[in-house]
């Protein structure tokens, strides 16, 4: 190679070159001092780049972004967010129920298993943090697991603004996922490779987490 | 030569979105989820976590803390708007920065389209940037704020986001080959610049 490596000089740098053009590349870089000055330059500065800090802005941007968010042109009012999310809860529900009515893993387990019961009232004594042993092979479980504990937690602290007939709705309706999940764990645990069962103990703890979320948002909007 | 030639293994150890730490994930998820539902609490709680890493992009990008503070702020106003759309797939990190490279993409097209071409301007605007340099020495964010802003684009997201070629050609409508030449110049402009 007589002439100058120039753009190829970026891609040794990236680590682009393979093969022939790479051994081409380094027996120049050998026998030119200007390129090999440009390649060790440019190095440094690719890893230099990647190591830039982070840093914030000089002012605080919150008060500006406060001021839009709650004027709030395109978001929806909270008061229209509530009535929405309390017609939903019910129907809520409900759907959750025909959603695992139409796995057929869940529907064998609604013909073998009944809702566990819950308490009359409140939030806080519920099995919403009852622990569920977990099958190691199933991906995720730990990032769901977290998910759903903090979303207890919020909910926890907000759940005595909700109706009792909305609080018991979404009891019956978690109960029926976690017996969903615990099926599938067991089924697991005796074949743990199965992505068929795999699948299905996520898409249970995918209707679990959804159900939080929507009955978190009800309360936070409550 | 002291070190051989980096091999496409090797790569660039940066990833476009750090991961955070499982710790923050977990609060983070409970703050999303509020967040959505219409708590400003719980989203002021996630600006905090990511206004440095989304306003330094927006800063490298639009090259004037001005233009950043004001990207910042319409990024943030979109993601409240667009919470109800993240179903978790991805980290939050990782949506709200793709977010945010998108946002600045299409503020930047308006801006291009403004002024002038992005290519047309790199002599005027690098000599422009030496200008005000004066005798004064730059370090490497500062020579970045001068290079001219299309190597800017594809140096920011490729060397310091970690974006790759196919990734930045697709997410600003060019090929690869332009996305390279770009790089290249891009940091040769800054050995330039960082030499003086």
């Amino acid at each position: 190679m007589d002439t100058h490596l120039g753009e190829l000089l970026s891609a040794c740098v990236d680590g682009e070159l393979s093969g022939e053009a790479r051994d081409a590349a380094e027996r120049h870089l050998t026998s030119c001092a200007e390129c090999r000055a440009a390649y060790d330059d440019l190095l440094r500065l690719a890893r230099r780049s990647e190591a830039l800090d982070d840093r914030p802005p000089a002012r605080d941007l919150w008060p500006g972004i406060a001021a839009r968010i709650s004027a709030g042109a395109t978001v929806i009012p909270l008061v229209t967010r509530r009535r929405r999310l309390a017609l939903s809860v019910p129907q809520l529900a409900a759907a959750a129920v025909v959603l695992m009515a139409l796995s057929a893993g869940s529907a064998t387990l609604l013909t073998h298993r009944a809702p566990a019961p819950v308490p009359a009232t409140g939030f806080a004594p519920v099995s919403l943090a009852e622990p569920i042993p977990r099958s190691a092979s199933a991906k995720g479980v730990e990032s769901y697991d977290a998910a759903i504990r903090d979303l207890e937690a919020a909910l926890a602290t907000r759940s005595p603004r909700l109706d009792p007939a909305t609080i018991q709705a979404v009891k019956q309706s978690l109960a029926l996922i976690d017996g969903a999940i615990r099926q599938a764990e067991a089924a697991l645990a005796r074949d743990p490779n199965s992505l068929y069962l795999n699948n299905q103990l996520e898409r249970a703890l995918d209707r679990k987490l959804e159900v939080l979320r929507s009955v978190t948002a009800l309360a936070v909007a409550s | 030569m002291e070190r051989a030639l980096r091999r496409p293994e090797d790569g660039l150890s940066r990833s476009p979105t750090p991961d955070r730490t499982a710790t923050a994930g977990i609060s983070e998820a409970a703050d999303v989820a509020l967040a959505a539902a219409g708590d400003q609490q719980a989203f002021e709680r996630i600006y905090r976590i990511h206004v440095a890493r989304v306003h330094s992009l927006a800063r490298r990008m639009a090259g004037s803390e001005g233009d950043a503070d004001e990207l910042t702020q319409d990024i943030f106003v979109r993601a409240w708007e667009r919470l109800k759309t993240y179903r978790g797939e991805a980290a939050f990190g990782t949506w709200l920065h793709r977010l945010a490279v998108n946002a600045i993409l299409n503020w930047r097209r308006t801006e291009a389209g403004e002024r002038q071409r992005i290519d047309e301007g790199v002599d005027a605007e690098l000599v422009e940037g030496r200008k005000s340099a004066g005798a004064e020495r730059l370090d490497l964010e500062g020579a970045i704020e001068r290079l001219p802003r299309g190597a800017r684009q594809v140096f920011v997201l490729h060397d310091v986001e970690g974006f790759k070629h196919e990734e930045i050609a697709a997410m600003i409508g060019v090929t690869t080959g332009t996305t390279k030449a770009q790089l290249h110049r891009a940091r040769l402009l800054l050995r330039a610049l960082l030499e003086r």
